[in-house]
């Protein structure tokens, strides 16, 4: 038994023409391993940072638009995709590093540990960047989005007094297109409207209001203006995030918000 | 090439794995320091056939050699080897699980190894020992098998299976405890 085993494996070896594989292969795959892994921190970063902004910033008050309670709404509402995200993408990254070069020998509770709190650095970075604004505002175009995201999809009920959509302003008539492309005629009152200087053309807001049942037309009497992007009202509509301002009670006027104030 | 044999003790395994880069000739060298070790440990950690044991040898040092740019030279040569040789043998005990070969069917300790007793400060009978050895959860008879008849250390068992140190003392006592527990049942 094996008996001139290393002139079969000599011999295989130049038969076959195999030559040991280059370093700069070696390199090249932990470059890619520590990229990949990279990534995945990214997402996961970026994810919790999302999930903190709903939870912060989300539009947590319109609970009795819907008839729903406090707590129904929060369970309902709570950002489980984001959370999601953030669970996958750190069980990618840590199931990637366990049995890595360099990583194997530390206990999987350290490498959790470090996973996690690198994961709160990049989120806390993604936030007071605004990033993660940004991100949950680009997605929340995507229909499948909303449907995942509670808060979201709950603007889509203009029977119970939520609207959102793209605004168009034509001759001093705004019109609101929801994401049915049905178009509303908003009625807005003469004084005394909150978040009016959202009012620009081609943007998305979030209206509180109710239907004229009066009207022919679909009209939608505005009661209050949000943008449609998560964050405070002044906040919301600049590229910074809300980290300046201390509370929403703080922020609501341009004036007392702390980014405004730092442009 | 040819090498005598005062050039073949002077070079040590982490030499010998630079020079194979430039000649199979010290590959070769390699494969002859390892074959019978490896064959051992195969042989009591998977319990294959002879056969099937030489060809995951050959295949485990075709490995070796086309990986020898990927050496860490941070580890013992012998602990990057008995990974690979380790590695191998996992995929081939999942291989014949899935076409339900018989495992571990002619599990023997060579005599060299009968001093496993004292190593686990128990003295018993070489068959109990390989009854109880097969019937040991696979992880747990690895690491049996490397710390108590391969005399590795937990450093080197870490390096092997790419587990933290504090792991393996953890499991090397479960699978003590283990053993012993099986074990009772041949005494009874």
């Amino acid at each position: 038994m094996l008996n001139n085993l290393e002139d079969k494996i000599i011999k295989k070896i130049e038969k076959e023409k195999l030559k040991p594989l280059s370093r700069s292969f070696f390199v090249f795959k932990k470059i890619i391993f520590w990229i990949l892994t990279s990534i995945f921190l990214l997402f996961a970063g970026l994810s919790l940072s999302v999930m903190f902004l709903i939870i912060k910033h989300g539009d947590w008050d319109i609970y009795h638009f819907l008839g729903s309670s406090p707590g129904t709404f929060f369970l309902k509402a709570f950002p489980y995709f984001w959370l999601l995200g953030v669970l996958v993408f750190l069980i990618l990254t840590l199931i990637k590093t366990k049995k890595a070069d360099g990583t194997y020998a530390y206990p999987f509770i350290y490498q959790s540990i470090i996973g996690m709190l690198i994961v709160t650095i990049l989120a806390s970075g993604f936030y007071l960047s605004g990033m993660s604004q940004k991100t949950e505002a680009y997605l929340s175009s995507n229909k499948l989005y909303r449907k995942a995201n509670y808060i979201r999809s709950s603007w889509e009920n203009p029977e119970k007094g939520l609207l959102a959509g793209t605004l168009k302003i034509k001759n001093n008539e705004f019109i609101l297109k929801d994401f049915s492309e049905i178009e509303w005629v908003l009625v807005l009152p003469e004084n005394n409207l909150t978040g009016k200087e959202l009012l620009i053309d081609n943007d998305k807001i979030k209206i509180i209001g109710k239907i004229n049942t009066e009207s022919q037309k679909n009209e939608f009497i505005v009661q209050e203006i949000r943008s449609w992007k998560c964050g405070c009202p002044h906040c919301a509509k600049m590229e910074g995030s809300c980290n300046g301002c201390s509370d929403e009670n703080s922020c609501n006027s341009e004036n007392q918000c702390q980014i405004y104030k730092m442009k | 090439m040819n090498l005598n044999n005062q050039e073949k003790l002077e070079y040590s395994d982490e030499e010998l794995l630079q020079l194979s880069l430039e000649n199979t000739g010290h590959f070769s060298l390699l494969v002859k320091r390892y074959k019978e070790k490896f064959f051992y440990y195969l042989k009591r950690f998977t319990g294959f056939k002879n056969d099937d044991i030489e060809d995951v040898i050959q295949n485990s040092f075709i490995k070796i050699y086309k990986n020898l740019n990927n050496f860490d030279p941070k580890l013992k040569f012998s602990s990057w080897a008995y990974r690979i040789v380790h590695n191998e043998a996992i995929d081939e005990i999942r291989r014949q699980k899935r076409s339900n070969l018989p495992l571990l069917p002619e599990l023997e300790i060579p005599d060299e190894d009968i001093n496993l007793s004292e190593e686990l400060d128990i003295k018993i009978e070489k068959e109990k020992v390989l009854k109880t050895l097969k019937e040991l959860k696979e992880e747990y008879r690895e690491i049996i098998v490397l710390r108590f008849f391969e005399h590795k250390e937990y450093k080197e068992i870490s390096d092997i299976l790419k587990k933290p140190i504090g792991t393996i003392c953890t499991q090397i006592n479960r699978a003590k405890k283990q053993f012993k527990d099986k074990y009772q049942k041949y005494v009874k």
